[in-house]
Parts: C-alpha cells; sequence; structure tokens
C-alpha cells in the first residue's frame, strides 16, 4: 500500500530570503516619494485655543530652557540667534526663536512649526518685556501645509524668574495676514517680507504687520506707546 | 496516516544526513565562502576612504525652515584639530631636542610634510565618517544650540528614491551609503563633501607633494594630483566605488578633494584662490611650529565654494539612473525655485542656473576634473527651463548677484541699494565704483542696516574695510541696537575691530539687551579683542539689562583666561573714564566687587 506524505514545508534558499529582504527594502524606500507641492488652502483650519495655548507652553518652555543654559538665566543670549542662522537668509538681522517638530509623530513629516519674531524691548526702554510675534505653522506631508495662529507673547524676567503673558489668537487679524501671503512661496512664519511694528494703543501693547494692516494687541501697560518696527 | 508520514520523513533523515567528515568539509567550505566575502566587503570598503559611494542631495529640501549656520562650529572643530597637532608636534621636537637628537629626527619632525600630516590624521579622528557627523547634529546638544533651526538635512523623499528606480542594481548604494545636508558659509553641502574634503584632499596632497619631490612646478603638480586621482580605478569618481556603483560622478566631490588639496597646502605655504592669496596657516618660530590664524570662524569655510553643491554643480550620471533622476528633479522644480531666490527673494531663473554651472565648471579659473555632457546634462537650468516664463526672471540677463540686476539709485523690496547689495556680495570694486557715483553709503534696509552691517554679517571683511576706508559711519545702530563693532566682534574680525575702533566706534555701545562688543568677545573667550576694546576703554563694568557684566560672561563661559584683564580694566576705566584710550593695566582690583556686583548702567 503506497504510504502517503504531507508536502514538506521546503525552506526557500538562503539567497532568496535576502533578495526578498533586499526587494521589501527598496519597496519601503520607495513608499517614501516625496509628495507633489500642495495648492494653497483657501479656508484654512482654526485651531482650539487650549491646544494653541499647548503648543505655545512649549515654545515658552523650550525658550526658557534656551535663556537658561546659553545666557545663564540673562535674555541677551537671545541676540546670538542671528549669527546662528545660515549666512544669506534675507532677513539676517531679524531674532527668531522658534521650535521645530512641536507634536511631531515623525519629525519633520507633520506636528507644528512655531517660530517667535522679538520686537521689544526698544533699546534704552529698561521697563520694557521682552515681545514676540509667535506664528504656529502646521506641517503635513514633510511640507508646511497651514497658518493656523499667530498671537503676542510677552517675557520679563523678575527676581531671577520668567514671567509671561500670553494674547489671544484674533481671528480677524490672522485672516488679514494670511490673505497677504505669496501663494507662490513656501509657507513660512514670519514671511520674508513681513514688516511687523510695534504700534500704540490703549489696550497696551499693539503690533501691526504693515503690508496686511493685521493687527494684534495684548494688555502689557509698560509698552504703551512704544513704536518699533522689524 | 499522518504518523506514518512523520515517520516516513523521519526515516528518510538519516538516509540524507551527511557523514561526519562531509559535515566538516561543508563547515569549512561555508568558513572559506564567508571569509572571502567579508575579505572582498573590507577590500571595497577599505580600499577608498570612508566617503567612497556616499550621496547627498541638494534639490530636496526642508520646506518653510531654514538652516544653522555650521560655519563657525566646523571652522572651530578644524581649527581645534590643527593645535592639537601642532601641539603633538612641537612636542614631539622637544623630546628629539631633549635627548640630544640621536637618531637625526629633529629636522624631519620639523619639516612641513610631518606636521601636515599630524594635522591630517587629528582631522582624520575629528571626522572619521559622515554618518558620524550626521548623527552628532542630530543629536539634542546640537539642535538645542540651534533652536527652530535645521542643523542637518537628510530626506526620506531624495531624488534618488523614485520607485522607478527600484530594479536598478546601483540604488541600493545610493540607499545606504546617504549623507545629510548642512549650510556652512552660506552654501549647502552635503556632509559627504566634508570628508572628500579631509580623506580625498589628504590623498591629492600627497600625491601633490610627490609631483613637486619630482620637480614639477605648482599647477602641473596640482593638475598631476587631479588626474592620479581620478585614474584609480576602484576609489575614482569614475571608478568601482564611484560612477559603477552608484551611477552617480559627481563634480561636487571633486570639487571638495580640490578644495582639501588647497587646504593641505595652505597649511604651511600661501596658496592662491581666485583672484585671492590665503596666508599660511603655520609658521616656524625657532624651533617649533606656531598658529597664525586671524579670523578663526573661517578656517574651514573660506575653502568651502558653491562647487560643493550638486544643485549649482550638477552631478553626471550613468544614461539610466540621470533619466530618472532627470525626471524625479523636473517634478521638483517648484522646491528648487523655493531655495534658489535672488537678494529680493524671487525665485532665480534657469539662465542664472546655466551662467552658475558655467563658472563652476572650474575652481576660479583652475581644472578640477569637472565633466559634465555638452547636451542635456541633469541640471536645473536644462530640466527647470519651463519654469521661467511662470516663476523665475527670463528676462534678467543672468546676473551672479542680485545687485547687478538693480538699477543704481533704486532700492529692491527690502530697501536694499546695489551698493547695499554689492557689499553684501563681497564685492568691494563695485562698491567703490556706486560710491564714487554719489550713491549713499549709509543708507539704511528695512531692518535699519547699512551697507556696513551687510558686508559684517556675510563674511566680507574686506568689503567692509574697503566701506569704512569710503567714509561708511562706524556706529550706526541698526534694530536691537546692533551696531558694526558688535557684528565685527560676534564674527571674530579682529582686524576689522580695530578698523572700526580707528575710525571712531565707541567700544561701549550697548545693543537693545545692554550687551556690549566686550560682552561678545568675553563670550566667545577672544582674548586679543577684549585686549584691543580694553585699550580703547571698553568698561567691564558695563552690565546687560539683566545685570550680566563682562566679567561673568567670560565666567561662565569658562575663558577664566580673560578675567585677569578684564579685572585689571576696572579701576582704570573708573578714574580715566570710558573713552580712556590706550590705558593700560595698572592694578589688580578686588574681583569680588566687580563680579556679581555691578549695578546696571542705565542702558542707552
Amino acid at each position: 500500500m503506497p504510504s502517503l506524505s504531507l508536502p514538506q514545508a521546503r525552506r526557500a534558499p538562503r539567497i532568496w530570503r535576502l533578495v526578498g529582504v533586499l526587494a521589501l527594502l527598496l519597496l519601503l524606500q520607495a513608499c517614501a516619494t516625496r509628495a507633489p507641492r500642495p495648492a494653497p488652502a483657501v479656508a484654512e483650519p482654526a485651531m482650539d485655543e487650549a491646544r494653541v495655548q499647548q503648543i505655545v507652553a512649549v515654545w515658552r518652555q523650550l525658550l526658557a530652557d534656551y535663556i537658561d543654559q546659553a545666557g545663564g538665566g540673562d535674555p541677551a543670549a537671545l541676540a546670538q540667534l542671528p549669527a546662528r542662522r545660515a549666512t544669506g537668509t534675507l532677513r539676517a538681522a531679524r531674532i527668531v526663536f522658534g521650535a521645530l517638530d512641536v507634536e511631531a509623530s515623525v519629525a519633520e513629516r507633520d506636528g507644528f512649526d512655531v517660530q517667535g519674531l522679538l520686537l521689544a524691548p526698544r533699546p534704552g526702554a529698561a521697563a520694557d518685556p521682552y515681545v514676540f510675534v509667535v506664528g504656529i505653522v502646521q506641517r503635513a506631508g514633510y511640507r508646511p501645509v497651514a497658518l493656523v495662529d499667530v498671537r503676542l507673547v510677552a517675557m520679563a524676567t523678575r527676581d531671577g524668574r520668567l514671567e509671561w503673558t500670553v494674547g489671544d489668537g484674533g481671528p480677524q487679524a490672522l485672516m488679514r495676514y494670511r490673505a497677504r501671503l505669496d501663494p507662490a512661496a513656501p509657507l513660512r512664519f514670519p514671511a520674508d517680507k513681513d514688516r511687523f511694528e510695534l504700534v500704540a494703543c490703549d489696550s497696551g501693547l499693539c503690533v501691526e504687520e504693515q503690508l496686511s494692516a493685521a493687527r494684534w494687541s495684548l494688555a502689557v501697560p509698560a509698552l504703551a506707546g512704544a513704536t518699533s518696527a522689524r | 496516516m499522518r504518523q506514518s508520514a512523520l515517520a516516513g520523513s523521519h526515516a528518510a533523515a538519516p538516509t540524507q544526513r551527511p557523514s561526519v567528515p562531509e559535515r566538516a568539509s561543508r563547515r569549512r567550505r561555508a568558513l572559506a565562502r564567508r571569509f572571502a566575502a567579508a575579505l572582498a566587503t573590507s577590500l571595497m570598503v577599505g580600499a577608498g576612504p570612508p566617503v567612497q559611494a556616499h550621496e547627498s542631495d541638494q534639490y530636496t529640501l526642508p520646506a518653510g525652515r531654514d538652516f544653522a549656520d555650521l560655519g563657525p562650529l566646523l571652522s572651530r572643530n578644524v581649527l581645534a584639530a590643527i593645535r592639537d597637532a601642532v601641539a603633538r608636534t612641537n612636542a614631539e621636537i622637544d623630546n628629539a631636542l631633549a635627548a640630544g637628537d640621536p637618531l637625526g629626527q629633529v629636522q624631519a619632525l620639523q619639516s612641513a610634510d610631518h606636521v601636515t600630516g599630524q594635522v591630517m590624521a587629528y582631522l582624520f579622528a575629528t571626522y572619521p565618517t559622515n554618518e558620524l557627523l550626521d548623527l552628532g547634529l542630530l543629536g539634542s546638544a546640537a539642535r538645542a544650540s540651534y533652536p527652530g533651526l535645521v542643523t542637518m538635512y537628510r530626506p526620506v523623499e531624495s531624488i534618488y528614491d523614485d520607485p522607478l528606480l527600484m530594479l536598478d542594481l546601483s540604488k541600493p548604494v545610493r540607499a545606504f551609503f546617504r549623507a545629510g545636508t548642512v549650510s556652512a558659509g552660506g552654501v549647502l553641502i552635503g556632509t559627504d563633501k566634508i570628508i572628500h574634503f579631509i580623506y580625498v584632499g589628504s590623498l591629492y596632497h600627497q600625491r601633490y607633494l610627490s609631483a613637486v619631490a619630482r620637480g614639477l612646478g605648482e599647477a602641473e603638480a596640482t593638475q598631476r594630483a587631479v588626474k592620479a586621482t581620478a585614474a584609480n580605478p576602484l576609489t575614482s569618481e569614475s571608478g568601482v566605488l564611484g560612477l559603477y556603483s552608484t551611477g552617480i560622478r559627481s563634480n561636487g566631490d571633486l570639487a571638495a578633494n580640490f578644495a582639501g588639496l588647497k587646504f593641505y597646502r595652505n597649511l604651511t605655504e600661501p596658496v592662491r584662490i581666485g583672484a585671492g592669496s590665503l596666508p599660511p596657516m603655520l609658521q616656524r618660530d625657532g624651533e617649533h611650529w606656531r598658529v597664525v590664524v586671524q579670523d578663526e570662524d573661517t578656517v574651514f569655510t573660506r575653502f568651502v565654494s558653491p562647487h560643493w553643491n550638486e544643485v549649482l554643480n550638477p552631478n553626471h550620471y550613468l544614461r539610466y539612473v540621470g533619466g530618472r533622476v532627470r525626471s524625479v528633479i523636473g517634478s521638483r522644480c517648484d522646491d528648487v525655485a523655493d531655495w534658489y531666490r535672488d537678494g529680493d527673494g524671487q525665485p532665480l531663473g534657469t539662465a542664472w542656473f546655466a551662467a552658475r554651472q558655467r563658472e563652476l565648471a572650474t575652481f576660479h579659473g583652475e581644472p578640477y576634473g569637472h565633466k559634465l555632457p555638452a547636451e542635456h546634462p541633469v541640471s536645473v537650468a536644462d530640466i527647470c527651463r519651463g519654469d521661467d516664463s511662470a516663476r523665475g526672471r527670463a528676462g534678467v540677463d543672468a546676473p551672479l548677484w542680485w545687485g547687478g540686476a538693480l538699477p543704481a539709485a533704486h532700492v529692491d523690496s527690502l530697501g536694499r541699494s546695489a551698493l547695499w547689495q554689492a557689499a553684501a556680495a563681497g564685492r568691494a570694486d563695485e562698491v567703490e565704483r556706486l560710491a564714487a557715483r554719489g550713491e549713499a553709503l549709509d543708507a539704511v534696509d528695512i531692518d535699519g542696516e547699512t551697507a556696513l552691517h551687510a558686508a559684517l554679517r556675510r563674511g566680507q571683511p574686506h568689503t567692509a574695510k574697503r566701506l569704512l576706508a569710503l567714509g561708511a559711519d562706524a556706529n550706526r545702530a541698526a534694530r536691537h541696537g546692533v551696531t558694526p563693532l558688535l557684528l565685527a566682534v560676534a564674527g571674530g574680525h579682529a582686524e576689522l575691530a580695530a578698523a572700526l575702533l580707528q575710525a571712531g566706534a565707541d567700544p561701549n555701545a550697548q545693543d537693545q539687551f545692554g550687551r556690549t562688543a566686550l560682552h561678545d568677545a568675553a563670550q566667545r573667550g577672544d582674548r586679543a579683542i577684549a585686549t584691543l576694546l580694553l585699550r580703547h576703554g571698553a568698561d567691564a563694568t558695563l552690565a546687560s539689562r539683566h545685570g550680566t557684566d563682562a566679567l561673568q560672561v567670560a565666567r561662565r563661559a569658562g575663558h577664566d583666561d580673560l578675567l585677569p584683564a578684564l579685572r585689571a580694566s576696572v579701576p582704570v576705566v573708573r578714574k580715566l573714564g570710558a573713552g580712556a584710550s590706550g590705558a593700560a593695566a595698572v592694578s589688580l582690583p578686588d574681583a569680588a566687587s566687580s563680579v556679581g556686583s555691578s549695578p546696571a548702567r542705565p542702558a542707552r
């Protein structure tokens, strides 16, 4: 009686296993193809306030760490930032403190880039706090896709500690500012041609971007009457 | 039934099982195969410098982000390697002299070849591979030093990741031997170029020295070095570890090799780069060698040039690879336009890229092995031509610097005149010509910066000196209260700082943070500049808004060697006032009185 046998499970020769692994690696490589540049969004998503506060808090913490480590608590360390930016940057004189990949699941692919442009204090104004215009840019598919928030943040030093005041988003100002952005240029904050200016106003401190006339305010009485352009 | 099948299987096994000697023989053969494979791999990897077959991609860059300038960091690391090498060489000389030079080796130890060899060894140890460099640049310490900036970029969607390149056998090499992109001295370069500069540059230098030893002149010896390296069938760009493993022959790599040769020669002899000449970095001082470097932050970057950027100086490809890469670049012309813009922020047209490509075919007039097909090279100039009408400046006559396109007496959208742009580009002759025509020297842009600020920010000390000679304002404060002196000191330009002080620059001018030039010198640990500032009446007691004076800055930064000079200056300044010039150290005041208790002088 002929014996019946089940087919033996044979292992593929080593060379084929190697080829298989290589093919898989190449396939994975191929999945990482760059997405085409997205069309500028007409209506960009609004971001809820709690999340904005959370993202700004991460930026604030990094700024505080930087001042502590690079300046021993002296905000004058911010003066070193322009020299650390690549030579040839169009607006090399601006002082910008940034945090990349906030809440990103994969670095550079998604999450948010937060950049704060320093406006005040004015030279000689000893009582001025340090005032930043902070912009949050959302990233997706390895590209910046939307400017989701712009607001003012003031920082003061008291008894060796940093004190913060964070302003409101100002949706009208954000819309006005977005409308002026060049759709042919890559989205970034601050944009190369922005002209932010501290302007006097009743509410304490106001900042206007001159080209779009977008205006943000913050209740910091010490700065009322200040004017300075960036 | 199942059991019988299993039994059958087991029963068959003993008959197929090889005998003990046969198994031993198989093991020996397998071991021999593994040994041969390991040997072949070692030969492949070890035959050339650790950078062979590496590729980087300057076409794919981080959209919407800015790079950090690593030029000063890389320069300081290279300078540290030079200093260590000189210290070691001098110690060897001392040892030989102390022993009475029984082997007659002092002369050899004092030779230029020996000290150059030591520099090579220390540089190899500083930057062994670009992978390690890339890893370090992505580390949290590096990123924290450059907040919000890209320290190194290695895209996951590089131009070499195109899926249709899957069947290309050279793709795995390109996939695994990658290098990141960094910015150094204003040029975007692959980190593989740094390793090329160090390693292959040293090979060029050895061949250059042998050619010189055979009696050849400088130019001929240089070309002999280039050709000898290019002729190596294994390690050259056209060899097995170049074109035939990656499909790419990189002109940027060749330029970095050539710049490496210039660097090693420049250690002990002056070298020419274009119209300029660089003085040697080392000098004999009695029995020893001495480092005599000016502008420490540019020790490396003075050799970096746009030749190293593979977008500006495109590669030569094997036909199949080139075809696919051409197609990928064609889909990314918008991305390229984002990064290559003129001084007004507008995308540069293909005519500009074509002119740049022609210019970079030689190293300032010297051949360095550049090759590119005459017809349809894989380059932005050839591929992105259709985009010009929409976005580029096809109508402009392709100036290599933006100021050339500006009519005189006009300013661009950032308020910058042709003279301002010429200063930023380091075109001193053009600055002089425009000034002679009556263009304002001190006109400011929208950030309040003059042409002098622009020249200083972009590392153009020669142009800055020319501007000063023409009468530019040495005290003009821009936004944030930044004066030309603050910029000169922050850039480590001692000679320029001296020229500014001679031209009347206020050594005690404070920026918006209350910092003076002395704070910057103390932060850098720059003894020469600190001494210069103190001699011109810099006040070491001036404090920032936060109450920090230069002494505290120096102490915090670990530059204790500056403390005596800073302390010594305090009573002099108090007696003579801030305008005292040429004050010498006269006494040592109580350190405690000046450290930590300085009242913040009202900022100006």
